[in-house]
This record gives C-alpha cells, sequence and structure tokens, in this order.
C-alpha cells in the first residue's frame, strides 16, 4: 500500500500537457515554414522534414548505425572501466585511510586538469582510433566516482560503527557490510552525472580526430555545411545521453529501491 | 557474584579551550547478576558515556571496567548494545537486519534463521520480516533492535535511552515489553533514561547521576515486584525522592523548589 501510493506522482492538469505538445508543434511547424519558403538560410537551420529525410537517407545507405555502435562501444568500454576503478580506488582509499592521504593530492592535480587540454596528447599516445576515445571516456569519469564513493564511505553514520563495533565485525566486515553500501547512494550519483560525461567526452574526443563515430559525422556534417545531419546527430545524441542516465536509473532502482537513507 | 563492576572510573575529555573536563568521576558501581539498573540524570551529565565505556567502545581515562570480575577493554559478544535510535541499518530487511550479529560471528544459515525468528517473535514483529526499517514506525524500529541484540544472546544488555524517541503510549507498551523479556530471559539490563517515573517502573536499582561532573549522587532499591502499578502510593513516593534528589544535587537536604 505505502509503497503504491509513494510511486504515484502528482497529476499533472491535462491541458499543461496538451499546450506543452501544441508549443512543440508550433515551433517545428515555424521552422518548417521559414526554412522552406527561405526565409533563413538554409546553412543555419534545417526544417523537420529536412532532418528526417536525412535519417532515412542515412539509415537506407547505412551510414548512421555504424558510426553511432562506434561511439557507443567506445563510451561504455570507458565508462565501466571508470566506473570499475573509481570504486575499486575509492574502496581502497576508505580501507587504507593513510593511502588516501598520500594520494589524494595527485588524485586532485589529475582531476583538475581540463580533460580536453590532454587529447592531442592522447593521439600521440593512443592513436586516432578506439584507444584513445576510451582513455578520454575514462578520464572523463573516474575521478568523479572515485570521489563520490570515498565521500559517501565518509558519510556513514557513527551509530551504523558503533553498531558495527559492538558486534564485533572485523575491517573487512565493516567496509563490505557497513561502509560501501552507505555510500552507494552517493557513488550511484556519481554514476548518474558520469553517464551524460561519458557521451561528452566520447563526441569531442571523436571530433578532434577519428576514423568513425557520431563525433566524427558531427565534424564531418560541419566541413560539407550539411546542417539537416548536424541536427540529426544532435538529437540521436541527446537522446542517446538520456538513455544512457535512463539505464543507470534503472540499475539504482534494482539495487537499492528497497530501502531509503533515514 | 557481581557480574559488572565499575571501579574508580574517571572519564576526562578536553573542551574548546583545551582544560580538562572530567565527564564522569569516581564511579564505583557493581551490578549483579539479573539485575535491573536504571541510570537517571539530567542530560549531560555522563550518562551516555559511561555506556559507551561499558560496551567497550571508549576507554576510561582511570579505573577499570571489570566484567565477572576481570578487568577488560573492548567490545564482548557478552555484552550487547540497544542504542538510542534503533540504528536499523536502511539497507536490509527486518530479517537481515536482525541476523547482522549472527553473520558477523559466521553462524550457519540455518541456525541464524531459527534464531531470527525466536527474536521476532519474541518482540511481536511477526509478519514484518520483510519489511525495510523505513517502513516501521518508530516503536517497531526500537523492537527490532532490541531483537537484534536478543539474537546474540548476550548475558547483560546495555539500553541508551532507547525509548526517548517514541510517543508516550507506545513508550508504556514498550516498557511493559521490556519487563516481560527481562523476567523471562532472565538477563542483567544497565538502562539509561532520564525519565524517573520509567525507571522507577522499570529497575531493581536506580543510579542517580550528577550532572557535570557525572558522580553518583544516590542509590534506590526498588522493592516492588513486577508487574508493578504505576499508581501505587509507594510508588509514586520513590518517584517524588528521586526528583528531590535530582533537585538537589548539592546533597542538601529540603523539599522540592516549584518553580512556575
Amino acid at each position: 500500500m505505502a509503497k503504491k501510493q509513494q510511486k504515484r506522482k502528482p497529476k499533472q492538469p491535462l491541458w499543461i500537457t496538451f499546450t506543452q505538445a501544441a508549443m512543440i508543434a508550433a515551433l517545428l511547424l515555424f521552422v518548417e515554414f521559414v526554412v522552406s519558403r527561405g526565409y533563413v538560410n538554409p546553412i543555419f537551420l534545417a526544417s523537420p522534414t529536412q532532418i528526417t529525410n536525412e535519417l532515412l537517407y542515412m539509415l537506407e545507405k547505412n551510414t548512421l548505425l555504424p558510426h553511432l555502435l562506434i561511439t557507443l562501444q567506445e563510451a561504455a568500454v570507458g565508462y565501466v572501466i571508470a566506473a570499475v576503478t573509481g570504486i575499486s580506488i575509492g574502496v581502497l582509499f576508505v580501507t587504507f585511510p593513510k593511502v588516501e592521504k598520500l594520494f589524494t593530492p595527485f588524485f586532485a592535480a589529475l582531476m583538475a586538469i581540463p580533460k580536453t587540454a590532454i587529447m592531442p596528447l592522447l593521439i600521440v599516445w593512443f592513436g586516432i582510433g578506439f584507444r584513445s576515445k576510451v582513455v578520454m571516456v575514462f578520464l572523463f569519469c573516474m575521478f568523479t566516482v572515485l570521489f563520490n564513493t570515498v565521500s559517501g564511505a565518509k558519510q556513514t553514520k557513527a551509530e551504523h560503527l558503533k553498531v558495527a563495533k559492538v558486534f564485533e565485525a572485523n575491517h573487512a566486515q565493516i567496509i563490505f557490510k557497513i561502509l560501501l553500501p552507505s555510500a552507494l547512494p552517493s557513488i550511484f550519483a556519481g554514476l548518474r552525472v558520469t553517464a551524460a560525461t561519458a557521451i561528452t567526452g566520447v563526441l569531442f574526443a571523436e571530433m578532434v580526430a577519428s576514423r568513425g563515430g557520431a563525433g566524427f559525422l558531427l565534424s564531418e556534417a560541419q566541413q560539407v555545411l550539411n546542417t539537416p545531419e548536424l541536427f540529426l546527430i544532435i538529437i540521436i545524441v541527446t537522446i542517446l545521453s538520456v538513455l544512457f542516465v535512463t539505464f543507470i536509473n534503472f540499475i539504482e532502482y534494482i539495487v537499492c529501491h528497497n530501502w531509503r537513507t533515514m | 557474584m557481581p557480574i559488572i563492576e565499575f571501579r574508580n572510573l574517571f572519564k576526562t575529555y578536553a573542551n574548546q579551550e583545551g582544560e580538562e573536563m572530567n565527564a564522569l568521576e569516581n564511579i564505583n558501581l557493581k551490578v549483579k547478576d539479573g539485575e535491573f539498573v536504571c541510570i537517571l540524570g539530567p542530560s549531560g551529565c555522563g550518562k551516555s558515556t559511561l555506556l559507551e565505556i561499558a560496551a567497550g567502545l571508549l576507554p576510561p581515562t582511570k579505573g577499570e571496567f571489570l566484567l565477572d570480575g576481570t578487568p577488560r577493554t573492548g567490545t564482548s559478544r557478552d555484552i550487547g548494545v540497544v542504542f538510542q535510535d534503533s540504528s536499523l541499518f536502511p539497507w536490509r530487511n527486518i530479517r537481515k537486519n536482525l541476523e547482522f550479529g549472527l553473520e558477523i560471528a559466521g553462524v550457519d544459515k540455518g541456525i541464524r534463521a531459527q534464531k531470527v525468528q525466536e527474536a521476532i517473535e519474541m518482540v511481536g514483529l511477526s509478519g514484518f520480516e520483510n519489511k525495510y526499517p523505513h517502513q516501521l514506525s518508530g516503536g517497531m524500529r526500537q523492537r527490532a533492535g532490541l531483537a537484534r541484540t536478543l539474537v546474540n544472546n548476550p548475558s547483560c544488555i546495555l539500553m541508551d535511552e532507547p525509548f526517548s524517541a517514541v510517543d508516550h503510549l507506545t513508550r508504556l507498551t514498550l516498557q511493559e515489553e521490556i519487563v516481560r523479556i527481562w523476567q523471562r530471559e532472565k538477563k542483567t539490563i544497565i538502562f539509561i533514561t532520564h525519565d524517573v517515573s520509567e525507571a522507577v517502573y522499570l529497575a531493581t536499582r536506580i543510579v542517580v547521576l550528577t550532572p557535570r561532573p557525572g558522580r553518583i549522587q544516590k542509590l534506590f532499591d526498588v522493592p516492588f515486584p513486577q508487574p508493578r502499578n504505576r499508581n501505587d502510593i509507594s510508588f509514586i513516593e520513590i518517584i517524588e525522592k528521586i526528583y528531590m534528589c535530582l533537585n538537589n544535587p548539592e546533597g542538601k537536604d529540603g523539599k522540592i523548589e516549584y518553580t512556575i
């Protein structure tokens, strides 16, 4: 009973939904109108019809999905490595506070480097293919996950630690049964933020230098002034980004929808 | 034979100016097997500090804490603690929360389940095994906190104002239940409270502490058999005596001063 009530959202009046839909439709119609009538230079704007046609064309020529697949692979591999590394180093830091003291300044300094500045160097080191993209995504994501893990574990309630001590839990048990579960909400917050960052990182890396991927398509379309394709890719990567965050939310829901921190 | 003894115990804290302050001063107390001792005092008198020393969570500055005649520091499986706000883990359901101590001790799964079931029935939480702490009321959470300690079967239970966060009526029920469990399980209980009538209802002996520094001001025996009648005249007389004692921390004799 309680659970059902908690899930039910306050109902939105129908007219708000209706007006919102109408506003979007009006905007699309307006763009369609000004572009097709030639009021706006077609280099600056693409009409919905042009974008749809571009989508159909690219699907037909099979020039879209292979690139999206490359981007997805690069982002997913980099993200997973970043998440695993970030959480592992976080656990290490929580387990050995002296290690944390020793290394935190270095990690903080690395985190402070604007990642985009390292891209040329990454290309020198790893080439313009898959690996440099994965490393870029890794650098974009890892530090946030790491510091969220550590700060989450530090928010563990003192009372919970007392309970563990009273029951004579050992160091490993305290870490895995108390500190990490306490840190989970904070870890997921980090994972959620970096899910969107991962897409940003991979697109940037692909735009700088690559032979494929959504970022590659963007810079290619820009060079030949294919504005409909630019809009199409922007729409697609936005959807990708949203889907990625939704996926992380879904995992969080599976892991901890039953409990709430009190 | 006293199973718990505080001997010449001091606990000193340094305050912000760096001065040393005695939180507890010269505590000498023997608690016999099966006693129900309430430690009573105003807030800031070091009650919780005393309990944390007994639990082995804090070392005393001076003096000793003895369990069954031998001095000890650190925690013991023979001493269980029930905390003020129950401190259940929100990521475990009630059954898993209750299993925690046995899990840490490496007890076999089948035995674990059986002992947890017994404890759940003892505190009247049947049907709520699979609920998570936030789905329970404050009183139920406190029952679960008590059950988590009972599962490990310690001979002595320390309780730190366990009923202070629940409403008055729930509190009265919980008091009756703790007495029932104490009688049935023959535990030694040290119970911290700032509620005089709660102490008189529960305890076989009441220790009144003075505020800052915490010293033992007076001991009261409560000779009435359980279950007790809260409206009994002698029951009320003891309450009044304790109030007098609390209002005269210097030990001067006199009537209660009513200031409204």
